[in-house]
């Protein structure tokens, strides 16, 4: 904390300044998904962060919350469905003289660097169809938010201070309908809406006085230990104040959707499918379990989040809300995005999590042959015994199930020449040089067929 | 001389370590002679990427939207004066006139930019950096030695031919100020012997050649003084930023 | 006062210990790079990470590098650093093309998030079986850039030459130097 960083404009804006991010700038969705979350204990939401609006009640008569072989001390209250009121005024932007503008000023600027990132995915069509989702559950806030799709392989979303929302590619990869991504979106717009990143700057500046007058104690008495205990249960602190933003944000971003006509049973189902994704990594690569720490979860542990959403919209259930899910407008909207995103969640070269995730949405679309190329894609990769053959298989399949793209078939022939058939081999790659000639490793490909010609 | 530490990651690869700036400020010239710009030339001011933080107590960097509104304003009535008894005519860049596509490629210039003042502060100034994780001490190129050769390429043209300018000069200040916490705490600090940072402020000028591409000059400023909320200090600043500018044939006797 | 007596003798320490690197400068002349050597027009600066990993600059690192990185064993990533994205692991059964999607699966995880190929060839080092990629996109502060690279593999070890350079100006003053080396490359085993 003692160092500063005077050349931080030079940075990238998606490493927005590390302590500066967990400090306060940006929120994220899932720090707790991609390191590892945990079943910390839970506080309870603090009277007065869901300021109650007269008879504000979405569903009357749902008042039950611990359903019977819960663990109840996993989750709060997610009950009443009472709305959340904003915190903040169409259009407003805080007055100069204010913290609060200080947060927003260098958020602009990072915003004017993101935009021109290398990161961020530039398809007008894919970003109108997520803006107009978010200017649908921002309603009169339309205007207030921005959204930035993010080219990162990890399931996350953001939002900072003045509006700026980053969609991260690993969540538009996951979500299996245009309503589980809502629900983040919801979520997301929540933070902005209850200005939770100036509350926790606030917080937080508050408590890092006390964090450097541990450290001077012990850089003076030598003992540095006790300086960095404090530090963590400083930061233990912080993060549990943070993690009733995220409960707040989840609430509010599932009324968000009900407002926008989404079936709110979508929330939940996108925390299951982390939750399932993670428990299956850790089936096939037992080694890949994360450590789960208490004081670093800034978020409610996914668990909770599954479970308080899911009360919350069998609630909204009872009530008669009924809601769209928008399947085949999502994976249309997507495009052949989701193939250069599935690319760049197998180059993460974290095999078991690809299987995991592919696995998953082989399951809810079994009819999709890209997803099929992409397993064999993944075998061809991870290059263990047996997997030339699962790559085959599933190669195979995916021809069966009508996918018809050039890469199939490279993949394909590369595969059986490395399994020693060469005439299968150098008639897929010849299948691919016909669908793709003017591919840019065309080169490369002629040379393969060539040399596996001199030597059958 | 004044001591500065930062840790900054400037590309997949540099981390910078440590920042070890020996002096007040230090200007670069292309050639020693051009220590004067042409009679009849105009130099746009791009506009200045300012920024003022407070050091909290805690030592959070908390950004001030007010004193880095107020510095802006200060700095551009300084550069105007500086201008004035340079003999030039002051204009600033409106980025709101440029049309779409100028807009991007003045972007592009501006990133090109910001690399090549990140590349001259890492291999000139810099004590200590990190490269693919390896430290390396006093990054200086032995092949460029001092030899100041840098360009921005023909993309400058966007500019000279929207401005019809010369020469642009591009602006960028950081500040930070300790709150009184932190004054408070460092009294302390200094008391008990441990070490708590105070403020610094850092910034550099760079002029282009828009008719080549070449910057020609070069000052970078790095001490722990210096005031950008007061009107009547900022000029002090601009003065620091401004000092070895070329000056214009006529002036230069 | 103190600050500086502090952080020279950080320097002093850092050089003493030897773990603290300098760049040099490399006269025109033919240089080793594990099983191969090129030869060089003109004069850069270079730095050696470890004994296999050299970095190489003209106009300074945020300009233009040449980064030499060989002896990349199974399981080894291309540049080694702690990211969160870390890139993916090299295999020795990798064929020529796999090769090169290490290579580009490597740079997007190294600040090239977007980073295309333009063309793909095969190439012979002496008997070694090499490729050469023309890639491109912009780093993470979006940067326009552009690269050469040349990759191979020897005795189950991937190496590589990977040329990256802003794409304004920086790029093309030092593409003949950097096209010469590629062409001048040698294998040190002879031929039999
Ligand atoms: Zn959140």
């Amino acid at each position: 904390m003692t160092w500063t960083d005077p050349f931080r404009s030079w940075r990238s804006p998606t490493n927005v300044p590390a302590a500066f991010a967990r400090a306060a700038g940006v929120l994220c969705l899932t720090a707790c998904v991609a390191t590892g979350g945990g079943k910390s204990e839970t506080t309870p939401i603090a009277e007065g962060q869901i300021v109650e609006a007269g008879d504000g009640s979405v569903s009357p008569g749902v008042v039950d919350v611990t359903p019977e072989g819960t663990d109840s001390s996993l989750y709060v209250e997610p009950l009443p469905l009472r709305p959340i009121p904003a915190d903040i005024d169409i259009g407003e932007r805080p007055s100069l003289e204010t913290d609060e503008a200080g947060l927003w000023m260098q958020m602009d600027r990072a915003e004017r660097q993101l935009a021109t990132s290398g990161k961020r995915i530039r398809d007008p069509e894919l970003e109108s169809y997520i803006t107009g989702i978010v200017c649908d559950l921002a309603n009169q806030y339309c205007g207030d938010v921005r959204v930035y799709l993010v080219r990162t392989p990890i399931f996350n979303a953001t939002m900072a201070p003045n509006g700026v929302m980053q969609v991260w590619s690993g969540l538009l990869l996951r979500a299996q309908d245009e309503a589980q991504l809502a629900a983040v979106l919801g979520h997301e717009i929540a933070h902005y809406l209850r200005r939770h990143s100036i509350k926790r700057f606030r917080d937080i500046r508050s408590k890092l006085t006390g964090l450097a007058v541990f450290r001077i104690a012990a850089a003076v008495f030598g003992v540095a230990p006790v300086g960095d205990v404090a530090a963590l249960g400083m930061m233990g602190s912080i993060q549990s104040y943070s993690r009733d933003h995220e409960r707040e944000s989840d609430f509010m971003g599932q009324n968000l959707m009900v407002e926008s006509g989404y079936d709110p049973m979508a929330a939940s189902e996108l925390w299951a499918q982390l939750n399932r994704e993670r428990a299956r990594m850790e089936e096939i690569d037992p080694d890949k379990k994360s450590p789960r720490s208490v004081f670093f979860a800034s978020h409610p542990p996914s668990e909770e989040r599954e479970e308080n959403l899911r009360l919350r919209a069998e609630a909204f259930a009872q009530s008669g809300v009924e809601g769209r899910r928008g399947r085949e407008d999502y994976i249309a909207a997507l495009g052949e995005w989701r193939e250069v995103f599935l690319r760049d969640e197998l180059e993460l070269g974290e095999y078991a999590q690809s299987e995991a995730l592919l696995e998953i949405l082989v399951d809810s679309r079994p009819e999709d042959g890209a997803l099929r190329y992409f397993q064999g894609e993944l075998y061809r990769a991870r290059s263990q015994d047996g997997d030339a053959d699962l790559a085959l298989a599933a190669y195979a399949e995916a021809a069966e199930l009508g996918y018809t793209e050039a890469g199939l078939y490279r993949g394909w022939g590369l595969t059986a020449l490395k399994n020693g058939d060469n005439a299968a081999g150098v008639a897929a790659l010849k299948t691919y040089l016909d669908l793709a000639p003017e591919a840019p490793d065309a080169g490369m490909i002629q040379f393969m067929i060539g040399s596996a010609d001199a030597t059958s | 001389m004044d001591t500065f530490r930062g840790v900054a990651r400037l590309s997949a690869m540099i981390a910078v370590a440590l920042v070890v700036a020996a002096c007040q400020t230090t200007s670069m010239n292309r050639t020693d002679t051009l220590t004067t710009l042409e009679d009849d030339v105009t130099v746009i001011v791009m506009p200045a990427d300012v920024q003022l933080v407070e050091l909290t107590a805690g030592g959070l960097e908390e950004p001030n939207a007010q004193w880095t509104a107020d510095a802006t304003g200060y700095i551009h009535e300084s550069l105007k004066s500086s201008f004035d008894d340079l003999g030039l005519t002051y204009q600033v860049l409106d980025l709101d006139t440029l049309s779409e596509q100028e807009r991007l490629q003045e972007e592009e210039l501006g990133k090109l930019h910001r690399a090549v003042g990140a590349s001259i502060i890492v291999h000139r100034f810099l004590q200590v950096i990190q490269v693919r994780g390896s430290v390396l001490v006093q990054p200086k190129l032995p092949v460029m030695g001092d030899k100041f050769d840098f360009s921005l390429g023909d993309q400058v043209s966007v500019i000279r031919d929207h401005s019809g300018a010369d020469y642009a000069l591009f602006l960028f200040v950081k500040d930070q100020y300790s709150s009184a916490g932190r004054v408070a705490l460092n009294v302390v600090a200094a008391l008990l012997g441990a070490p708590v940072r105070g403020g610094s402020q850092v910034g550099y000028a760079s002029l282009v050649d828009l008719r080549s591409g070449e910057l020609v000059w070069f000052n970078l400023l790095a001490r722990q003084t210096g005031d950008l909320r007061k009107a009547e200090t900022a000029p002090e600043t601009v003065a620091e930023l401004l000092s070895n500018f070329p000056s214009k044939t006529t002036t230069a006797q | 006062m103190k600050k500086i007596v502090l952080s020279l003798g950080l320097t002093a320490l850092l050089l003493m210990a030897g773990c603290a690197k300098q760049f040099v400068q490399v006269d025109p002349s033919t240089q080793q790079f594990g099983p191969v050597s090129f030869t060089t027009a003109q004069p850069w600066n270079k730095v050696d990470i470890n004994a296999d990993h050299s970095m190489w600059t003209v106009d300074g690192l945020t300009l233009n590098t040449l980064e030499l990185t060989g002896n990349v064993g199974k399981g080894k990533r291309l540049f080694g650093s702690a990211k969160t994205i870390k890139g993916p692991q090299f295999d020795p059964s990798m064929s020529l093309p796999e090769q090169s999607e290490f290579l580009l699966a490597s740079l997007r995880a190294d600040g090239l998030p977007n980073a295309e190929i333009f063309g793909l060839e095969a190439f012979r080092i002496g008997e070694i079986d090499a490729f050469t990629v023309y890639f491109g996109g912009e780093n993470e502060d979006g940067l326009d850039t552009l690269g050469l690279a040349v990759g191979f593999v020897h005795d189950e070890a991937f190496h590589a030459i990977i040329y990256r350079a802003a794409s304004e100006h920086y790029y093309e003053k030092l593409l003949p130097e950097v096209t010469g080396i590629i062409e001048s490359l040698k294998s040190n085993e002879v031929s039999t």
